[in-house]
């Protein structure tokens, strides 16, 4: 038997763009267990709501993370319009999901640059960020920021976005859908990209459904969950959504699912444009919040759990998000048993980590 | 065999411009929505303070003895919600951003407030209530972001601390009988425009009959006589244009079936 070595990894490391830290375990150059420790960015967001009143909350728990944070401004604004049993006007579900795809559109092209980056394929990767930058610039226009939007509000949404520039935005997004396409064909079909994929880190469906992974991951191992499809927030029930699923499990099928969904968004969006109805975009909203209320919605990297309990005051008393990335730790731990210790780096990419949205 | 499938996108590009700007040389456009960094158009600040106890990251301070208005600019968010909250819609969001520091900024304005014009009369900028027309709903308290104002329905007391009032004009809009003014040329225009029927078109004061008794405690106890309760007929009625849903009745059903919304 070989000498077992502890490796640390991280919190620091060229492939991290956030703090994780992990002991790696290795015999030669086989990883045999890997330990995972977090804790490095913690910030107590959701202590917060004992200070900041449920409309101020939105926005601090839209900051918890800059990549998903439409979808968490989404969540809390839902979970506490769920609790007073608010109804939201439909323009305004309509403007929530074509924000929120675009949002996954951008996260999802920010992840393959990542992920071209940690096998060393610069140009690549600075090709993706060239083509995401078009998405940021529409989110800009749209909402007044590029990774911060402060456009969802309890009620509806802040700003309306016109018909015009909704069908500016689709005629954009159709004209940098061949540029996308021309970069996924290399990450689907080049060889070098393929050999650093192909086989690396199986993830089988049984594995993943006991260790509850999410998003992509599940999807990558050919589970048949998204929360898209259970129409509980959005109008996805209206645009026949279908989850985009892949069966093989390895790092190969997780980054085709994840380019499926970024040709899915774009369609999407434009379906959610030729649906979209007229009227306002939000409802006053006044009054304290009684009772408790949980969702469940997709982010760009798997499910994320919102829930909120008010005590009839305008500060809820506990308002709690569970994020994908905490679910997909377990099954990055499983992954990483047997693998080499050069995969490693793509390994962790491939769960799509976002420590801030962990630790909030 | 397929590699080097990038060389199509690669050779594209060597023809192309730069994706990227020489910035600082060339300058970023900024997007008409871009949330840049907060204005105040100090003319009409009133200092009332709601944009700093609105705001999510403590970023505003408002001294009103001092007439001091207070930015920290590194903690500001650029959320916006002191641009929608803001009363006398002093505050703007600018579409460009504050200049690179390398020390926290912070930007205090000067704001004059306009009551020193009108010292010489005694209490022309002052919240004033025509006690007549009063039916001490407390709605004006209830709306007041200073909670300057006290109002008892019972001892028929209304009053207001005129140190703490911040001359927002939240409790003018919000009165139902219009019987709240800020000085005496707004007293005369709040009585021209009449009170705009539904303010507050929305909400409505509604019984449910199921549960109801018909004891009649919330007509006795409606300040302004909108509602009519018979028990022998089992009618209940609210005449709407009456009702200023200031919630009286609410507090004295004893089977709480009334409800505002």
């Amino acid at each position: 038997m070989a000498k077992r070595t502890v490796i640390p990894f991280g919190p620091q490391h060229p492939v991290l763009p956030e703090p994780v830290h992990l002991d790696l375990v290795v015999e030669d150059e086989t990883v045999v267990e890997a330990i995972p420790s977090i804790g490095f960015i913690h910030r107590g967001l959701e202590k917060l709501v004992e200070k900041r009143d449920y409309s101020q909350m939105v926005y601090v728990i839209e900051r918890i993370c800059g990549i998903c944070s439409f979808g968490h401004g989404w969540g809390a604004a839902a979970a506490v319009e769920g609790a007073m049993g608010v109804k939201v006007p439909e323009r305004a579900e309509y403007l929530r999901t074509i924000l929120h795809e675009l949002s996954r559109l951008h996260s999802h092209l920010l992840w393959l640059g990542l992920l071209a980056d940690a096998f060393g394929f610069e140009s690549l990767f600075n090709h993706c960020w060239r083509v995401r930058e078009t998405v940021l610039d529409i989110l800009e226009k749209t909402t007044g920021g590029r990774v911060i939007f402060s456009i969802c509000k309890v009620g509806g949404l802040n700003k309306d976005i016109d018909n015009e520039t909704l069908k500016e935005i689709v005629e954009t997004l159709e004209g940098i859908k061949a540029e996308i396409k021309e970069l996924t064909d290399v990450f689907i079909e080049d060889d070098s990209v393929k050999n650093r994929m192909v086989g690396v880190g199986v993830l089988s469906k049984a594995d993943a459904e006991e260790l509850c992974a999410v998003g992509p991951v599940a999807r990558g191992s050919g589970v048949y969950q998204d929360m898209r499809m259970t129409n509980n927030h959005g109008v996805y029930g209206e645009l026949d959504f279908e989850p985009v699923i892949e069966t093989a499990g390895d790092c190969y099928a997780r980054c085709k699912v994840r380019i499926g969904e970024v040709f899915q968004s774009i369609e999407l969006i434009a379906k959610a444009v030729a649906k979209i109805p007229e009227g306002p975009v939000s409802v006053p909203v006044k009054g304290n919040v009684e009772g408790e209320y949980m969702l469940r919605l997709e982010q760009p990297r798997g499910e994320a759990f919102y829930y909120a309990k008010g005590a009839n005051s305008k500060f809820l008393q506990r308002m709690r998000v569970r994020t994908p990335t905490n679910m997909n730790i377990p099954a990055l731990v499983k992954t990483l048993q047997g693998c080499d210790l050069a995969d490693v780096p793509i390994l962790i990419l491939t769960i799509d980590p976002c420590i801030s949205c962990t630790e909030r | 065999m397929k590699t080097f499938r990038i060389a199509k996108v690669l050779f594209k590009s060597m023809f192309k411009k730069p994706a990227t700007l020489m910035y600082p040389v060339v300058p970023r456009e900024w997007q008409e929505r871009t949330r840049g960094s907060i204005d105040l158009y100090k003319d009409d600040c009133i200092l009332c303070g709601i944009c700093g106890r609105r705001c999510p990251a403590d970023a505003i301070e408002v001294d009103r003895k001092a007439g001091t208005w207070t930015i920290h600019r590194m903690q500001c968010i650029q959320c916006g919600e002191c641009v929608a909250a803001c009363p006398k819609k002093c505050l703007g969001m600018n579409n460009q951003y504050t200049e690179p520091q390398a020390e926290k900024v912070v930007d205090t304005y000067e704001v004059e407030l306009k009551k020193d014009e009108s010292k010489g009369k005694t209490s022309a900028g002052d919240l004033t209530c025509k006690t007549e027309d009063c039916v001490y709903c407390g709605l004006c308290a209830k709306v007041c972001p200073a909670d300057a104002l006290k109002v008892d329905r019972k001892e028929k007391i209304w009053e207001v601390d005129k140190e703490a009032c911040a001359k927002c004009e939240a409790c003018v809009e919000k009165c139902p009988k219009k019987c709240l003014s800020m000085g005496e040329a707004k007293a005369e225009e709040a009585k021209a425009e009449e009170k705009p029927a539904a303010s507050e078109g929305e909400e409505k004061l509604t019984c449910n009959l199921e549960d109801c008794i018909y004891c009649g405690l919330c007509a006795k106890n409606c300040p302004c006589d909108a509602l009519t309760v018979d028990r022998k007929e089992k009618v209940w009625k609210v005449d709407e244009e009456a009702c200023v849903k200031c919630g009286a009745c609410l507090e004295k059903c004893p089977k709480e079936c009334l409800s505002i919304g």
